[in-house]
């Protein structure tokens, strides 16, 4: 498989999709380009704008949103689209800010080759991946519903992440675009686009821009995440994380008042991206508490003489070391480092070495991303308990898992600078040397991504195959519309202190809501369908069917296929069966 | 930086506007193949040939066979978007033609499944497909079932297909459904381990949770 060519035809297949989802994303990029460039005028550059505004885009295109929903439920939806269209039109005149070219064509032509790479990955992706896009899936088309009826949203399920749901339904709607064949692209473009985000600090920090680069490029295609959310299909988190280099970036620039002044209007703008932030992943308020508690002990800890400093880090690393060593014995958690162990140890490898530098050159920002980083990682211990979902911690290991990668990509450009100013200062002569330590590390990161990086969806999170479709067409056909179907299941494990009673579905059945309007009953796959007792039971509550997919973790076809009288099969390809729940009585 | 990129500005314009260009052609190259190659189908006296599917799902191809209640076969179709217009199948056996007519899944347009009577292993037959509209023959391919040799979709780019030679037991396409070829009494067992220990009434949603999530 050939990811380029695997990407330039998916590119083509979904072409109108690819270019409205660009063309909203471009509205958004600009008027945040030109608001910064209005009020930050001379001290910001045009490389750091476009980084900035390839994260910022997410707050303008999110406050549209809901404003074009808000009208299109006030009045109808053909209103919301007037509106929406008129504020376009209004800002693109009203916010006429020259743009420079030669930077916009070299980013245009770097995030084009980037989208194309990661379009391979649903190549052969019918729907999204993993339990979670289903949700996603249903509350998407609950908002199209109240776009097309005018009606307030009528949902009877939780209604969480409403940022991310209200851009998708919005954008799939007035695009009239397929919501599974949405979420897939989407998904991929912001991807793409994210990597570009994290030029910003890094290059302002060290004024490198092979540092800078290096950043983005270990967070683009040197880390499993956050390429690796599209297999958990957490397409809300992935923009949150796009909001969170936003912030952290107009964060920075409160933080360097000498940089950039203008600190009244970077509130505002902070405020704006933390709410927007808030509603796409409430989450990310955690992260940004703790990055305002990791600048603040940062800067009590710069204030302080050399051996408290030593002493600093030195009880600094003894709690990261027991973190991790805490993670590692501690069920589900381990999966956190094991994750980044086994998917990207070279490049693991390289940032430790990197991150020494880092501290040499950079003490205050590596001191800073290690609290940060370590107080994350804490989250994970402190439960908190929630109305509607019980016991959770205030972070769970995919969100930790998802972020690591920015700390660990930003010590990365840290370091990169770190070392070649160590280079300079043992061998100021050997200038091709240097140069080539630089070449190098990109080497090594490119040569890495070229053998280890995953352009395609993982065998762990697809539910669906060819099989299921078939089936699900097959059940619109044949089986009644209020019929109750029974699907497999497991229980939610995420954090250390989960109740295992909340089931989430482990095959295709968990489809079946959103697609076919039919509701389902989850059962755990270690059912005995053999059972007296079981067979009563789900005649009792009333289940029709079963439904039984081609996971590891669906239920046995061989447990139902030898009880014909009790379980009759319906239909059946290799991958995907119903069968009648018979004698009933 | 900054100076570098004012110092040689019109180079590297010059510079992104070639690539940009390059690009454009390359592109619009590409697209035009791939539209010469992937336009829809159109009765000609050459139709498509296909077969089953491999790890690349990219042409006509049969995903897998199966059955249904009323004992007749399915066959899962993997329909490239746009290329084919509604169609049904046409079998070509030793003992006639048999057409089954094709269902197209509502949400995943290129998923596509058709009934039709069933088929007996060992069988050597010809898969037509024909335009609902005009009758005109779009694709054909030859199948031997010796066995039902069925392929399902791999995703993991790394991976190649599977493909797997189910046994009459498992898809015979002969009419013998499950309610026909049922004669087994279930033999219930009394509870289970795990339920029993749990002295709970067994309820459908029990469920494990050793597995972690996101892996």
């Amino acid at each position: 498989m050939n990811p380029w060519l695997d990407g330039l035809l998916v590119f083509f297949e979904n072409i109108r999709i690819v270019l409205v989802i660009l063309l909203v994303i471009l509205w958004g990029f600009l008027l945040t380009h030109g608001l910064l460039k209005r009020f930050l005028g001379d001290s910001i550059t045009e490389a750091d704008l476009l980084s900035l505004s390839s994260a910022g885009w997410v707050v303008p295109v999110l406050f549209l949103s809901l404003l074009t929903f808000g009208v299109s439920i006030i009045f109808n939806a053909v209103m919301g689209g007037i509106f929406a269209g008129a504020v376009i039109l209004i800002s693109f005149i009203s916010l006429r800010e020259k743009i420079d070219w030669p930077y916009f064509l070299l980013f245009s032509i770097i995030l084009f080759a980037s989208i194309i790479l990661r379009l391979a990955f649903i190549k052969n992706l019918s729907l999204p991946l993993y339990f979670d896009s289903v949700e996603h899936y249903r509350l998407i088309d609950v908002i199209i519903r109240s776009y097309q009826l005018g009606t307030p949203i009528e949902s009877s399920g939780s209604f969480y992440h409403l940022g991310f749901h209200f851009v998708s339904a919005g954008i799939a709607y007035f695009s009239h675009t397929n919501i599974a064949r949405f979420m897939l692209v989407f998904g991929q473009v912001v991807l793409a686009i994210l990597p570009t985000s994290l030029f910003f600090v890094v290059r302002r920090e060290t004024g490198s821009i092979p540092a800078a680069f290096l950043s983005s490029l270990l967070v683009g295609f040197g880390f499993h995440m956050p390429g690796h959310l599209m297999n958990w299909g957490k397409y809300p988190a992935l923009l949150s994380l796009v909001c969170i280099l936003f912030v952290f970036g107009l964060a920075y620039m409160i933080y360097r008042p000498a940089q950039f002044g203008k600190r009244k209007v970077l509130f505002v703008l902070l405020g704006f991206s933390i709410l927007a932030s808030a509603l796409i992943h409430t989450r990310t308020l955690i992260l940004y508490g703790l990055m305002f508690i990791a600048a603040l002990m940062t800067l009590i800890w710069s204030r302080l003489s050399k051996t408290y400093k030593l002493i600093g880090w030195g009880l600094l690393l003894t709690f990261f070391i027991a973190l991790i060593y805490a993670t590692q014995i501690t069920p589900p958690l381990d999966l956190l480092f094991a994750g980044y162990l086994k998917n990207d140890s070279w490049i693991l490898i390289l940032v430790l070495v990197l991150v020494v530098f880092s501290a040499i050159h950079y003490t205050e920002s590596t001191f800073f991303l290690f609290v940060w980083f370590f107080l994350c990682g804490l989250c994970l211990f402190i439960p908190i308990t929630l109305p509607t979902y019980g016991i959770q911690t205030l972070l769970d290991r995919p969100f930790v898992q998802m972020f690591s990668c920015i700390p660990l990509s930003i010590l990365g450009g840290l370091g990169l600078l770190g070392l070649m100013k160590t280079t300079i200062r043992l061998l100021p002569d050997l200038k091709l040397l240097q140069r080539f330590i630089t070449l190098f590390i990109f080497g090594f990161v490119l040569l890495n991504a070229d053998l280890h990086y995953k352009f395609y969806p993982s065998d762990c999170c697809n539910f669906v195959s060819r099989d299921d479709l078939a089936a699900f067409a097959w059940m619109d056909n044949n089986i009644p519309s209020d019929a109750k179907i029974l699907a497999a299941s497991t229980g939610l494990y995420v954090t250390s202190y989960e109740s295992s009673q909340t089931p989430t579905g482990v095959d295709a059945g968990i489809w079946i809501p959103p697609l076919l309007s039919r509701p389902i009953v989850f059962a755990g796959r270690d059912i005995r369908f053999d059972s007296d007792e079981v067979h009563t039971d789900l005649c009792n509550q009333r289940i029709d069917f079963i439904y039984a997919g081609g996971t590891s973790q669906s239920f046995d076809f061989q447990q139902l296929d030898g009880l014909p009288e009790w379980y009759l099969q319906m239909f059946a390809l290799p991958s995907a069966r119903v069968y009648k729940i018979a004698a009933c009585g | 930086m900054t100076d570098f990129l004012s110092k040689w500005k019109w180079q590297l314009l010059a510079f992104a506007g070639i690539l940009v260009l390059a690009c454009t052609v390359f592109f619009a190259a590409s697209g035009w193949a791939i539209y010469r190659l992937r336009k829809p189908a159109e009765p000609t006296n050459v139709p498509d040939t296909f077969g089953y599917c491999g790890a690349d799902l990219t042409d006509l191809c049969i995903v897998s066979f199966g059955r249904d209640v009323f004992g007749d076969t399915v066959v899962n179709l993997y329909v490239p978007v746009d290329e084919y217009p509604a169609f049904y199948l046409n079998i070509v056996r030793r003992s006639g033609d048999v057409r089954y007519d094709c269902t197209w899944n509502k949400t995943v347009e290129t998923g596509v499944y058709c009934t039709g009577d069933p088929l007996n292993l060992e069988e050597g037959i010809q898969i037509q497909i024909f335009s609902v509209e005009n009758d005109s023959l779009l694709a054909q391919g030859d199948f031997l079932l010796t066995a039902f040799f069925v392929t399902t979709s791999i995703v993991e780019g790394d991976k190649t297909a599977t493909e797997t030679s189910v046994g009459d037991s498992e898809l015979t396409s002969t009419p013998t459904s499950a309610s026909k070829s049922a004669t087994k009494t279930p033999t219930p067992t009394k509870g289970t381990d795990s339920l029993e220990a749990e002295d709970e009434t067994p309820t459908p949603t029990n469920t494990s949770s050793s597995y972690p999530s996101y892996p």
